[in-house]
């Protein structure tokens, strides 16, 4: 499994706000097509550092940054990577739901119509392979001109997907994405998740221990800024070669 | 502890009752304020549309009657009957008798003039005897009496076959038109001398009438209409300055107040209004004003001495009409069939008739407001003097015979106008700053920029108008050039973005945030030094020196100094912070995620305001831009001083205009209560106020629609 190209990979990577570093000298290489989970208490920067693979970090005021970002071996911060290509190859799916005022339509053809595709067959087409990719075309088809809000919060993030994934591309970030989900929704989004990971890699924040085992096939856990502990996830719940990690699994801080 | 929670519980709910019972009826009396402001502007404005009334008064028998006038007072009505005296017929029947001295009964004809204050009358053996007419008002305590004063002023013999048409005096002086068996002339009567115009007219004069400068005649014979020009006790035979065939054979004829307009009675019922218009290349044309409709010959005319209205005295009716408005005021109710004179009180409070066997009717006349009608409020009108109908705004004019027009559309295109440039050059800036300032701007910049734009609303709008008015207007004129440059400056500068646009990411990259600012605002002052620096020589070469002059000579565009382009600088500079701070707010509340989520899609930041937060933040603009425009149309100082006050109807950005809110400022406070004007001025306050209510209510019910079609924004 660790012989899978690396999709995403930092080399000492050190990023963070005004006068405080978030992350320290981050070292972290990220497979293909696997689904990879940041763990670890509020505020140890997982966020921070998913959102360095898209740059989102960049209109946060005072970001700073050092060291590489790599996506697929090409430097996300090389002034010649145009940020719009770059986002349309890492696509990103935010903590709560946040489809825009718009009808369940044109939020996902959103990504394809600002690369400018103006087809109109040719966005159809993109619109049901992406609902179907992100299983919600079977909820929405006969209410595709409907506004995006009439749907369920865990319709509505699955819809996020959807739009995310309607530009195409290989990489998926998420952010807590079932955090504002109630257990059944949840329960539709991870076996999404799951089936998406076959095509895209998919990196996953998240708080809850339980989801990272159920869904991700790796996992890394940072505190205070550090990665810990990188590794499978079954070999990293079942023996945790750190003691931090360990304390933070069995639940004694978090 | 316990105890004490209770009470304290007990006071915070007295408190929340009290607070709400004052909220609720705070809230409560700024409803009734509101709704008692719309009724009193209902109650003071409708009034002018009232139609008039009269009602008749009762009967006083007397003796037979030639000629009658009455006093300003409306006391008594003075009749010359045909045995030579004046009966003085008051209200309860009294009669004083004054002889007419010198005058051998019995008197054939007699005639007073409009104003009542001359009488000629030709005597039994024809000699034409011209008396001053007076009565003063002199006070016994409490009472008012009213001293007759009868002065002769000359007498000539007259001849046969001669009768009066009209009379004008002026002092001690008294112009008689006379028409004779084959034309008429002008008897020139004074204390001194005595002297005779003759006019060439074609045929028997049958009806005429004299200007109350005695300076103009108008002659009917039975098919024609002649106007004279320059009366002079030296000419001894006059020309008429213009003549024009007649449809209709004319009875009787009477010049309205004002010196302007004839209206000619005719045989059928005919009444139609004359006037002399300058005419194309040289001399003059008579032009038929009016026409209006009625049956039953028309025996005489009566002008007003107060306004537009003359008193039409047909065979068996007599009707009040009224010139500029063309309508029929009213009939007199209960007219005698056998009436002989018919008259206008002085003050147009009253009329009277006096039938063949002298008994004296008299009607009470409210006229109310015969020059204001809707058709007259808002529709072109043909007022005395002009060639066809225009919508003209002037209160007030130097003499008495002046007639006021008030068509309130000049005022409504001008507040429109001065709003419209105002919007133009205020929205495109506040909104094109507001999201600046929201989502490009570098941070911080929003800490300042914001406050300071808002201070711009704390200049109390007198000092921008003054500012306007007297610095602004006069460098806008000098600089003509210039300040269409900076009108440019916008779109340049969304040109040189769009080229910039274009160019490599690479150079893109070294200019941003703050140091884009810097290159932009840059770029502005250098180009405003080039355009000063170049002005002089632009104006030399491309428009002979001067550009108004240019303007005018090449492309007939004329150019006041105060006009909509300086009003949209100063009441745009008003409307900037109202509309910029409402487009503001309405930008920051769209949610941080939806902009997140566009550029997470790999949208561009100008991509992402476009689609996702200039749509959600839709309806607070439209409201921004809605609440910018009620503020430009009720917006009084800035145009009051720098729109130059010209009720114009032209939407040309260099000449000036009237909006209603300066008219109301500027002429309500010189109004007469209860007047014509101050009514019309009322009615203009309730227009706006209906004006800013519907700009609200549109704003609401459009910003409501557009926040369904977006639906509940994502928290």
């Amino acid at each position: 499994m660790t012989t899978a190209p690396a999709a995403l990979r930092t080399r000492s990577l050190l990023a963070g706000f005004g006068s405080t570093a978030v992350l320290q000298a981050i070292d972290l290489t990220i497979p293909e097509r696997q689904i990879t989970a940041f763990i670890g208490p509020s505020g140890c920067g997982k966020s921070t550092l998913l959102r360095c693979f898209n740059r989102m970090n960049d209109h946060l005021a005072g970001f700073f940054r050092n060291g590489e970002v790599l996506v697929h071996g090409r430097d996300a911060y090389d002034p010649s990577f145009p940020l719009e290509e770059l986002r349309s190859q890492v696509g990103m799916v935010f903590q709560k739901p946040n489809p825009f005022p718009q009808s369940i339509a044109r939020n996902v053809s959103f990504g394809p119509r600002m690369a400018g595709v103006r087809d109109p067959a040719v966005l159809a087409e993109l619109v049901e392979a992406s609902l179907r990719r992100a299983q919600l075309w079977d909820e929405v088809k006969d209410r595709l001109h409907a506004s995006a809000f009439e749907l369920s919060g865990g319709q509505q993030q699955r819809l996020c997907i959807a739009r995310a994934l309607a530009s195409g591309p290989q990489i998926l970030l998420l952010d807590e994405p079932a955090s504002a989900l109630d257990p059944i929704a949840t329960a539709k989004l991870e076996e999404t998740i799951l089936e998406l990971s076959r095509e895209v890699t998919i990196v996953l924040v998240t708080h809850n221990l339980q989801q990272a085992a159920r869904v991700a096939h790796r996992t890394a856990f940072l505190y205070l800024g550090k990665l810990i502990e990188e590794g499978e996830t079954a070999a990293m719940f079942a023996a945790p070669r750190e003691r931090l990690t360990e304390e933070y699994l069995t639940g004694r801080f978090g | 502890m316990r105890a004490d929670t209770a009470r304290f519980r007990a006071r915070a709910r007295a408190i929340d009752r009290w607070m709400a019972g004052l909220i609720t009826g705070g809230g409560a009396a700024v409803l009734i304020a509101t709704f008692l402001l719309v009724l009193f502007l209902v109650i003071e404005s409708v009034p002018v549309l009232r139609s008039p009334r009269a009602s008749s008064e009762g009967v006083v028998p007397q003796g037979v009657p030639l000629a009658a006038a009455e006093d300003e007072y409306r006391e008594r009505v003075t009749v010359v009957g045909a045995e030579g005296s004046l009966h003085l017929v008051g209200r309860d029947g009294e009669v004083e008798v004054i002889p007419l001295e010198g005058v051998q009964p019995p008197v054939h004809q007699a005639l007073f003039s409009a104003d009542g204050r001359f009488l000629v009358a030709v005597d039994g053996v024809g000699r034409l005897h011209a008396f001053s007419w007076r009565q003063r008002v002199i006070w016994e305590g409490e009472r008012r009496v009213l001293q007759p004063r009868l002065r002769a002023i000359a007498a000539t013999a007259a001849g046969d076959g001669k009768h009066l048409l009209a009379v004008v005096g002026e002092g001690s002086s008294a112009k008689v038109l006379v028409g004779t068996e084959d034309g008429a002339s002008v008897v020139h009567l004074s204390e001194k001398s005595t002297s005779a115009t003759n006019l060439a007219v074609a045929g028997p004069a049958v009806a005429g009438a004299l200007t109350a400068s005695g300076e103009q005649a108008w002659v009917a014979t039975a098919n024609g209409l002649q106007w004279f020009q320059r009366l002079d006790p030296e000419v001894s035979l006059l020309e008429p300055t213009a003549s024009v065939p007649l449809s209709f054979r004319p009875t009787t004829a009477a010049v309205l107040l004002g010196d302007v307009t004839l209206v000619l009675g005719g045989e059928s019922g005919e009444v139609e209004a004359w006037q002399a218009l300058p005419a194309a290349g040289a001399g003059w044309r008579l032009d038929q004003a009016a026409q209006f409709h009625g049956s039953g010959r028309v025996i005489a005319v009566t002008p007003s001495q107060r306004e537009k209205s003359f008193l039409v005295q047909r065979i068996t009716a007599a009707e009040i009409l009224h010139l500029t408005s063309r309508r029929t005021l009213l009939a007199l109710p209960g007219y005698p069939a056998d009436a002989v004179v018919a008259r206008l009180s002085p003050r147009l409070d009253g009329a009277f008739a006096v039938t063949a066997k002298g008994a004296v009717h008299r009607w009470s006349l409210q006229l109310h407001h015969p020059e204001a009608s809707l058709a007259t409020l808002f529709l072109p009108v043909r007022y005395e003097g002009y060639e066809r109908a225009h919508v003209v705004w002037q209160s007030s004019g130097g003499s008495a015979g002046f007639e006021p027009k008030l068509s309130l559309l000049p005022l409504i295109v001008g507040t429109l106008k001065g709003a419209l440039y105002a919007l133009l050059f205020s929205a495109p800036l506040a909104l094109a700053g507001a999201l600046y300032v929201n989502q490009f701007a570098p941070r911080g910049l929003r800490e300042v920029v914001k406050p300071v734009i808002e201070l711009m609303a704390a200049v109390p709008s007198v000092v921008v108008g003054f500012l306007a008015a007297l610095f602004l207007a006069p460098l806008v004129r000098e600089h003509l050039l210039i300040s269409a440059g900076v009108l440019l400056a916008a779109p340049s500068v969304a040109a040189v973005a769009v080229v910039w646009s274009l160019a490599p990411a690479r150079w893109q990259r070294r200019l941003s945030g703050a140091r884009e600012l810097v290159v932009v605002l840059g770029m502005l002052v250098v180009a405003g030094t080039v355009l000063i620096v170049l002005e002089p020589h632009l104006h030399q070469a491309w428009f002979g020196g001067d550009v108004v002059h240019w303007l005018y000579q090449r492309l007939g565009v004329t150019y006041d100094q105060r006009n909509a382009m300086v009003v949209g600088f100063a009441l745009g500079f008003a409307v900037i912070p109202i509309i910029f701070t409402i487009a503001e707010d309405a930008l920051s509340n769209v949610p941080p995620s939806l902009v997140a989520a566009s550029l997470a899609l790999g949208a561009t930041p100008w991509e992402a305001a476009r689609t996702v937060v200039i749509p959600a933040a839709s309806p607070g603009l439209f409201a921004a831009v809605m609440l910018g425009l009620g503020r430009a149309v009720g917006e009084t100082m800035i145009v009051l001083m720098a729109t130059g006050n010209t009720p114009l109807m032209s939407l040309s950005p260099f000449n000036g205009m009237r909006t209603m809110a300066a008219t109301i400022a500027v002429e309500l406070p010189e109004a007469p209560y209860g007047g014509t004007l101050y009514r019309v001025l009322i009615l203009t306050a309730l227009l706006l106020f209906c004006f800013t209510f519907a700009i609200n209510m549109v704003a609401a019910a459009v910003a409501e629609r557009l926040r369904k079609r977006f639906g509940r924004l994502a928290a």
